[in-house]
């Protein structure tokens, strides 16, 4: 691993078939995303950038902090850890908000501010994805940015706090350092930017692995006629979670299949977990939002995932088609629950799809101590998925 | 000696404990810090569940909060897996991140790891200050020493009225604050810790009377936190009741009311939940009937009205830019005697 010091902001306009080749000096693997592979989840159309911000308005921004490598030297690094930030819309997110929803499928993890989505069924805030000891540092910086865009922010009696997410990713990075500082929360924020979503080893999925591959931030989305309508549906992932013999493709074990590549040295590898936007521009009510959370689950099973007892999977939900303005009356229209089915179907192909990109976009990493993760090997995921008569 | 006390003001049935606080669960502590913030100040309190000196613990919790609402983490566990093992951190709302962060450092200094039985996650509740500080001043002030202060400073005797997160809170139109209570049920003990904020001038009843207070010129949120603790074995679902319950205590009194926006109580339980350190499969865990849990119930109620009542008579006056906030007029309570 080089020893430059790393800082990568935004990237909304990054190429999704390659990975950066600063990122990393020791692996000059060519990523790719599970599409482009021959890779087909489900059967409903992803939208024109297959990720979250296919639906209108959607914001991704990261900041990546990738610097030094050999022992860990707690405050100083290795450090590989970072902050991805997701907006519903470029306005002001505590004037205008979205109706939403969150779900515990493991509760072993944390995510403020949900106090303020279950009691008005909405979202008012940015959503910040990190690592485990930075979600202070990153709730600071985010409710500055909100009273930088809201100086009325606590005036008006409504308790919006920014949503913060976590995952563990101890193996590569110096978490005790907490090297995430408020302002990357803040730079993340102001990145933030709609088109391609740059995926793997970046913001707050840099260290993070699933299925003992490297893994971290992905993203899919589906389009969803409903009558004379169309929707879309799209997720962001920041996956961590999963044991190597776990792992399935489009219901192939490929985990079972490729036993080498495991990660290597450093201790037990613990926290495993989940967090989960979905986003859409059907319009929902707060109670149907709920029940999509709920089918995140199913399209992470897909993968093979057993929600173990130490991973914190956690999800929310929002709907974009209606912006409820603030302590004004609402002219709300909820989607017939006729074609909800066809949404729910959408989150859970968008889910298990984006969790496959994170793998696959996800180069190798080495981090504090030599500690490595590596990456699904891309020509070996397509020999035996075509093994498998999944792919021509 | 209590203001309450001496002024002969008694709630309930049940008789206090020794120090007529939360402090009478054995093990738990409370802290309070005073933060500068410009010509004000404001500040925070804590509640540690256990001696934090004292290694590993973890607990069961249930909460309860009007509509879900709140501003609180380490929901997903103490939600999902009912236990928590951090210190209760009762915070001006612009303070959260801060506060977070500070005990994050902390855990870490327990646990690199940040184990579930070493004080992650943190338990952070925010509380909302209003109209009387500025929200910016509050989240230029604290710092994450602030926290660390208040951690070394907790102690048995529980400090009410206006010190801590009490600085800032307004009840009845009068000065609100901090105030703990307990109450013995047999063999066990039961006590709460509460920020008194919130209730409407004209609202406060004293064992049914109603106590005026001066309709104050300054607003605040309608908001209130408490905390619960008692050493009966209770498991996850009993402590959601009784913390459900002990509301039923500020209802009593007015501080709930329609008008309440956002209210949360936590209750933990001191007994131990599980352990780590046992390799074995199977953990016993102590429980009640749940046919004990009217006189807990009750006493829970109990502690939380008595204890609010008591922050009333300890807060001190207040002047801040011409604007003043009195007290409570203790004298009014003697008709509310029993």
């Amino acid at each position: 691993m080089d020893r430059r010091t790393f800082i990568g902001l935004g990237l909304g306009a990054l190429v999704p078939w390659c990975a950066p080749s600063w990122t990393s000096a020791t692996s000059l693997e060519n990523r790719a995303r599970a599409r482009s592979l021959g890779i087909v989840i489900g059967s409903m159309q992803p939208g024109p950038f297959n990720a979250i911000t296919d639906v209108p308005g959607i914001q991704v921004g990261h900041v990546t902090l990738v610097r030094g490598d050999g022992p860990l030297v707690v405050g100083e690094g290795p450090v590989r850890t970072g902050v991805t930030a997701i907006l519903p819309h470029g306005g002001t997110l505590s004037r205008e908000a979205c109706y939403a929803a969150d779900f515990t499928l493991n509760g072993n993890g944390e995510l403020t501010g949900v106090g303020f989505v279950r009691q008005r069924g909405l979202l008012a805030a940015p959503i910040l994805f990190t690592n485990t000891s930075s979600v202070g540092n990153v709730y600071d910086g985010a409710l500055r940015w909100m009273m930088d865009r809201d100086p009325g922010l606590f005036d008006r009696g409504d308790r919006i706090e920014p949503i913060i997410g976590e995952t563990w990713g101890d193996f590569l990075n110096d978490t005790a350092g907490r090297h995430v500082r408020p302002e990357h929360a803040y730079e993340a924020i102001e990145a933030a930017q709609s088109g391609l979503v740059a995926e793997g080893c970046v913001g707050g999925g840099t260290a993070m692995r699933a299925f003992d591959f490297k893994a971290g931030i992905g993203s899919a989305s589906r389009i969803v006629p409903c009558a004379d309508a169309r929707y879309t549906a799209g997720v962001i992932v920041q996956s961590n979670f999963g044991r190597r013999d776990q792992l399935r493709v489009d219901g192939v074990p490929v985990g079972r299949e490729i036993l080498d590549q495991m990660p290597e040295r450093g201790g037990p590898r613990k926290n495993k977990s989940m967090l989960v936007v979905v986003a859409t521009d059907a319009p929902l009510i707060p109670v149907q939002l709920q029940r999509l959370c709920k089918r995140v689950s199913m399209g992470l099973a897909r993968t093979g995932a057993i929600s173990s007892h130490g991973s914190g999977d956690l999800f929310i939900a929002f709907s974009t088609g209606k912006r409820v303005v603030l302590d004004q009356p609402v002219d709300a229209y909820a989607l017939n629950n006729r074609w909800i089915s066809h949404l729910h179907q959408a989150v859970i192909e968008a889910t298990e799809e984006a969790i496959l990109n994170s793998l696959t976009m996800a180069h190798s990493m080495t981090g504090r101590d030599g500690n490595t993760y590596h990456a699904l090997p891309l020509d070996r995921l397509v020999q035996i998925m075509r093994a498998h008569g999944r792919i021509e | 000696m209590k203001k309450l006390h001496q002024e002969g003001i008694q709630i309930g049935q049940f008789q206090p404990g020794v120090r007529d606080s939360i402090a009478d669960v054995e093990g738990v502590l409370v802290g309070h810090v005073d933060v500068e913030a410009g010509n004000t100040q404001v500040g925070l309190s804590v509640v540690e569940p256990y001696p934090l000196s004292e290694g590993r613990r973890r607990l069961y919790i249930g909460r309860w909060a009007l509509d879900g609402g709140g501003r609180i983490s380490g929901l997903g566990v103490a939600e999902d897996f009912g236990t928590f093992s951090a210190p209760i951190a009762v915070v001006p709302a612009p303070a959260f991140g801060r506060v977070y962060e500070a005990l994050i450092h902390q855990g870490i200094g327990r646990d690199s790891g940040l184990s579930t039985d070493a004080g992650w996650p943190p338990l952070v509740m925010g509380m909302e200050d209003g109209a009387w500080n500025d929200a910016r001043r509050i989240y230029e002030s604290v710092r994450q020493r602030d926290l660390d202060r208040a951690l070394s400073s907790a102690s048995e005797a529980v400090l009410e009225g206006s010190v801590g997160i009490g600085h800032s809170l307004r009840a009845f139109g009068v000065r609100g604050g901090v105030g703990s209570a307990s109450r013995r049920v047999g063999a066990q003990h039961m006590g709460a810790f509460v920020a008194a904020n919130g209730g409407l001038p004209g609202d406060l009843r004293v064992n049914g009377r109603a106590v005026p207070t001066p309709v104050s010129t300054v607003g605040g949120p309608q908001e209130f936190i408490a905390v619960l603790a008692t050493d009966a074995p209770l498991l996850p679902y009993q402590l959601r009741a009784l913390a459900q319950r002990a509301a039923l205590g500020a209802s009593r009194c007015g501080l709930w009311n329609p008008l309440t926006r956002t209210a949360q109580i936590c209750a933990f339980s001191t007994v131990v939940s599980e352990s780590d350190a046992s390799a074995a499969e199977l953990e016993r865990i102590p429980a009640m009937d749940d046919d004990g849990l009217d006189a807990l119930f009750q006493a829970g109620a109990e502690s939380v009205e008595a204890a609010i009542l008591s922050a009333l008579c300890e807060a001190d006056p207040l002047e801040l830019d011409g604007r003043a906030l009195d007290v409570l007029d203790i004298r009014l309570l003697h008709a509310a005697r029993q």
